[in-house]
């Protein structure tokens, strides 16, 4: 008798095929998640409504840290306001689109992200983090809320 | 060679008619001697109940995450498995207002490793079975897994049992920040 679906470190039921969404930078010394046997805890993040998890894509091994909405503010040290820009994007380890099932993509586009210090509509291009994501004004702080999710 | 006589005992007697001998059964078999009747679609399965009376029951061995489980409170040096042979005889908790118990499958987190189920028999988290005379809630430390559910008539002694789990599990732990754990759990 051995595993359904998933590895032998992380979640193994359905939940292998979903996960709740993290906030935070790919380079941040924090952590995201901590893994021990089929136990898995996550400091902050998002879910949908309810605490149900997202649909990740079939490629997508939950081994790794989850997909996760990174805001980069580029504002030189220094710079005027108004020439400040940021971006925004999903980060994981598959950074092709494909973090993801389409539809909850579809769900997500078009939402409001709330920052600590304004807002702004997530549009399709957070998607691609290696095309350099979506670009946003600089900055605007920490991500707070995103439309339809739920914030933990 | 002489034949012994026979002679009628309770329940039945003898008539002679015609030169023969009858015999009349004049009750029914009493219970211990009928045959039971069962469902055939009825099988054996993991953390199935079985055995119950109004003050023991067992419970047919399963695995949580491959983990041969215990009955709940034997966790130490020396545990009751429900692979012993023979099996453990687990005594009911009833609520005394509704005359139900509930049997859980019950485990956790070890507390050092933080590995779920903990795979340590010594520990209380190991997976173990027993019976309680309320409903529980999952916290960070203990999953719980209603197996069944049973009810007594107080009149007759009987117990009915409800079961819910059908098979061995398999089962992961969840946490999002500051929430109550989650155990999810997939039968195997």
């Amino acid at each position: 008798m051995s595993e359904i679906i998933g590895s032998n470190t992380v979640y193994s039921t359905w939940g292998a095929m979903r996960t709740p969404l993290g906030v935070d930078s790919p380079y941040a010394s924090g952590t995201v998640k901590s893994v021990y046997g089929h136990n898995t805890e996550y400091d902050k993040g998002f879910t949908a409504t309810a605490g149900c998890f997202i649909r990740t894509s079939p490629y997508y091994n939950t081994d790794n840290p989850p997909p996760r909405f990174v805001y980069q503010d580029n504002t030189p040290p220094g710079s005027s306001p108004t020439n400040t820009s940021g971006l925004f994007y999903m980060w994981g380890l598959l950074y092709d689109g494909n973090l993801l099932v389409q539809d909850d993509y579809d769900q997500l586009a078009g939402e409001t992200v709330t920052m600590t210090n304004g807002t702004f509509t997530l549009s399709v291009d957070a998607w691609d983090a290696v095309l350099g994501g979506q670009t946003v004004s600089g900055g605007l702080g920490s991500i707070v809320s995103i439309g339809k999710l739920t914030a933990f | 060679m002489k034949n012994s006589p026979l002679n009628p005992g309770v329940g039945y007697v003898f008539s002679q008619q015609n030169g023969a001998f009858s015999l009349d059964i004049q009750y029914p078999w009493t219970e211990d001697y009928i045959e039971p009747t069962y469902d055939p679609y009825e099988t054996v399965h993991p953390y199935k109940v079985i055995n119950a009376n109004a003050s023991t029951f067992e419970v047919v061995p399963g695995t949580l995450n491959n983990l041969p489980t215990l009955e709940d409170g034997t966790q130490g040096a020396t545990p009751n498995w429900l692979t012993d042979v023979p099996a453990p005889a687990i005594d009911w908790n009833w609520d005394a207002t509704t005359n139900k118990s509930y049997v859980y499958l019950v485990a956790g987190p070890n507390t050092t490793t933080s590995v779920y189920p903990s795979p340590d028999s010594t520990t209380a988290a190991y997976p173990g079975v027993g019976s309680w005379d309320h409903t529980f809630s999952s916290t960070d430390s203990y999953g719980y897994i209603m197996l069944a559910e049973a009810t007594l008539d107080n009149l007759t002694g009987k117990v009915t049992v409800t079961q819910y789990v059908t098979g061995s599990l398999w089962s992961d732990r969840i946490k999002l920040g500051t929430s109550t754990a989650t155990y999810y759990y997939a039968r195997v």
